[in-house]
């Protein structure tokens, strides 16, 4: 008997995606932590847990995950385990998030060598991505990436494909046995179905615009948008038979709902309802959609009768490295940021505005718009004060390894220090100045992070922060001059408060 | 090809609603993606003005072409607009080398056309900004004059600008406005925010628009207009124009 290669080889390439999926544990597996008592850490173990963790949160449609709430999850998972404190927990988390989610913004990939085509080829996956962003406490969110889903179900029995027919028929057995606590977990599950399909024909949607450039991958899109449209009916129609299901339900419950407990079990069938009824709408829409995206396709495949695409194209070899290495022109720069740049609009005067209507404006508020300087707009003040700040709190720490563990400090040693030290290009610099005058000023400074107060301090504050309870400066006698541009009076630096004792 | 004088209008209209916003929701311009005639005039209209137009997703973009166009939104526009005051040309040149660098950090492999990454982190930009910079800086000396004096602008001063920017080194005196290089790959960001290219993701980091991705995808590796643009970097680059038959 033959065994015929093709049929091993084929669909080599979806195959060896799916594995794929699995190498971000394995690099979890090849770290190699201890918690403080030695004991190896299962990175492995904790790295998949996470997924889940990030799936359940996505299940209850909890947005808020992020690495603390990891860090939360995973402390109170293992704390018989393991002893380590929540600083080194935050650590832990940070780590396996970065796994699945490289740091760089680079994707995950893995080259390998495709055996049915006989090519080098490349397979990117994302496990993770940022869902969501805080703002106030620059926290940001996590939830499972396309792949990410894929890997938590292939570790269930069935493909995500037959997902949600599979949650649907799961569904319908709980009704059947009036087991609707669970029924409802159930359709929580079918919303993530719904969304993942969501995400899919958007990425779909899109790629078939980039990406059709010949008859093959237009086949080969055909095909998938075929199969995403028959498996959409197939659900909707799933979909429309739970309802009238759940409607006899709902009927049958009505006339016994003068028992106690089959009053409960009338609100659940009513929540059931209501929630099977929005994924059903969400579901609804995708069939719509991916009708759209039928036409779509056609569409695309029309255009590309014009559009002829190039196999490879190097962005950064071809065009940034040769812009900066030959080097071109610097005006070449600008021909090459065309396409990204817009349109010069024009902007014209007609005569006839002077009949128009006129506002009426307070007298007095006209004619002070003569200035020199522009405002600063608030962005643009918020950036300098951050710099402000990380400059202040640089020469705080210098100020402190001169200090070394005395508890006053006289600006003269601290300059000395700093040319001793190479430090001197600092003095150059005005805003050395302006801390110490900053700091005069506003001695004594408590060291703790108050609202109303001047933020230019805030980094200094935080460093500070244990050392000390107060800091006072106050002048002395004598001129510095550090260099022939300034000259300031000598001051006096004093940490007080127990510096020790912490 | 003759025209009903209806087309003609319709696709006026179509085309000024493009050239107004530089994008159009499909709904509204759906006549552009129905009738056939009408699109050809709007794309010839569009061509007059040295730009194309590209569908992407729901929406249909008017992308300048990689010429030198007097249609095109000019140096000082953009200077005034979206550049701190007191912006030279050295500084708006900068900010086109920072963008190529940044799209270069998206598309660098020549195994697949979709870009190698999900996002980027701005001090990962900052630093590949500075990289590139400073590799020029160890560039022959007269080599660089050289160019200098074949063409308007020079690199040097653009070297010399991003070396005044310093976090540490803030030379107060000179700006009497603090300039870090961080504030300006800021400016950066926030220009192409507004052209709707990079978004913001939080923890500093961007990523790409669907709609940045279908220039590089859609224009950059269209077979013409990618053949015009390495010629014309061939054309610059002199020396090496035999090399332009192998990419073909």
């Amino acid at each position: 008997m033959d065994i015929s290669i093709k049929n091993i080889t084929e669909n080599y390439r979806d195959r060896m995606e799916r594995l794929v999926l699995f190498d971000p544990l394995y690099t979890l597996e090849r770290k190699s932590g201890k918690d403080n008592r030695s004991k190896p850490i299962d990175y492995y173990g904790l790295g998949f847990l996470s997924l889940l963790f990030f799936f359940e949160n996505m299940l209850i449609r909890n947005k808020k995950a992020g690495v603390l709430e990891l860090a939360e999850f995973l402390s109170k998972l293992t704390q018989e385990e393991y002893e380590l404190n929540f600083e080194e927990y935050i650590k832990l988390s940070r780590e396996i998030i970065q796994v699945f989610r490289p740091p760089s913004g680079r994707r995950n990939s893995r080259e390998f060598y495709n055996w049915e085509t006989g090519k080098e080829e490349v397979i990117q996956y994302s496990i993770l991505k940022a869902s969501h962003f805080d703002t106030k406490t620059n926290t940001q969110y996590y939830e499972l990436d396309e792949q990410g889903l894929e890997l938590i179900f292939a570790t269930k029995e069935f493909f995500s494909e037959f997902q949600l027919s599979i949650n649907q028929l799961i569904l319908r057995k709980q009704l059947e046995k009036g087991e609707f606590v669970g029924a409802l977990r159930q359709i929580d599950e079918m919303r993530m179905d719904v969304k993942g399909l969501q995400d899919k024909i958007y990425r779909i949607k899109h790629e078939i615009q980039r990406n059709i450039v010949s008859d093959e991958t237009y086949k080969r899109y055909e095909s998938i948008v075929d199969d995403i449209h028959f498996r959409l009916s197939r659900e909707n129609e799933e979909f429309e038979e739970l309802k009238s299901f759940i409607k006899e339900t709902r009927e049958r419950l009505e006339h016994e709902k003068r028992e106690e407990k089959m009053r409960k079990a009338y609100g659940l069938i009513l929540r059931i309802d209501k929630e099977l009824g929005e994924v059903h709408y969400e579901h609804r829409q995708l069939l719509s959609q991916s009708i759209d995206m039928k036409t779509t396709a056609l569409n695309a495949a029309q255009e590309s009768l014009y559009y002829i695409g190039i196999d490879s194209f190097n962005f950064k070899d071809q065009v940034t490295n040769k812009l900066l290495s030959a080097p071109l022109p610097l005006e070449a720069s600008r021909r090459l940021v065309e396409p990204f740049l817009y349109l010069e609009k024009g902007e014209f005067w007609s005569p006839l505005a002077v009949f128009s209507k006129q506002r009426i404006g307070k007298r007095g508020t006209e004619g002070s718009n003569i200035s020199f300087a522009e405002p600063l707009g608030d962005w643009e003040v918020q950036e300098e004060i951050k710099i402000h700040q990380k400059n202040f709190k640089h020469i705080m720490e210098i100020t402190m390894e001169a200090m070394d563990k005395d508890k006053s400090i006289t600006l003269g040693k601290v300059i000395d220090f700093m040319k001793e030290n190479d430090y001197e290009d600092i003095l150059e610099d005005r805003t050395f100045y302006d801390f110490w005058i900053l700091l005069h000023h506003s001695s004594p400074i408590k060291i703790e992070i108050e609202e109303n107060q001047n933020q230019m301090l805030d980094k200094v504050i935080e460093l500070l922060e244990g050392d000390c309870q107060w800091i006072e400066v106050v002048e002395v006698s004598g001129k510095l001059k550090p260099n022939d541009r300034y000259v300031i009076k000598d001051m006096r630096l004093t940490l007080e408060g127990d510096r020790d004792a912490i | 090809m003759l025209y009903e004088q209806e087309q003609v209008v319709q696709a006026f209209r179509i085309y000024s609603i493009l050239a107004i916003d530089g994008k159009a929701y499909k709904d509204d311009i759906r006549l552009y993606l129905a009738d056939d005639s009408i699109k050809g005039l709007v794309d010839m209209f569009a061509k007059e003005v040295d730009c194309t137009l590209l569908v992407v997703g729901d929406f249909i973009y008017m992308i300048p072409l990689a010429i030198n166009s007097p249609f095109h939104v000019s140096n000082e526009t953009i200077k005034d607009k979206y550049l701190p005051s007191r912006a030279v040309n050295a500084d708006i040149y900068m900010m086109y080398v920072a963008i190529i660098i940044l799209f270069g950090e998206f598309y660098d492999s020549y195994q697949t056309t979709e870009a190698t990454r999900d996002f980027i982190k701005m001090e990962d930009w900052l630093n590949s900004v500075n990289d590139k910079i400073l590799s020029l800086k160890g560039y022959d000396e007269e080599e660089l004059i050289k160019l200098e004096r074949k063409y308007e602008y020079n690199w040097i001063a653009v070297i010399e600008k991003w070396d005044a920017l310093d976090d540490i080194k803030e030379n107060v005196q000179q700006t009497a406005r603090t300039i870090s290089r961080m504030s300006f790959m800021n400016v950066v960001k926030r220009f192409l925010e507004e052209q709707e290219l990079v978004e913001d993701i939080g923890n500093e980091e961007v990523q790409l628009t669907e709609k940045a991705k279908a220039i590089i995808q859609r224009y950059f590796m269209e077979l013409e207009y990618n053949r015009e643009i390495l010629e014309f970097i061939y054309s610059l680059e002199g020396k090496d124009g035999e090399d332009i038959a192998s990419y073909i």
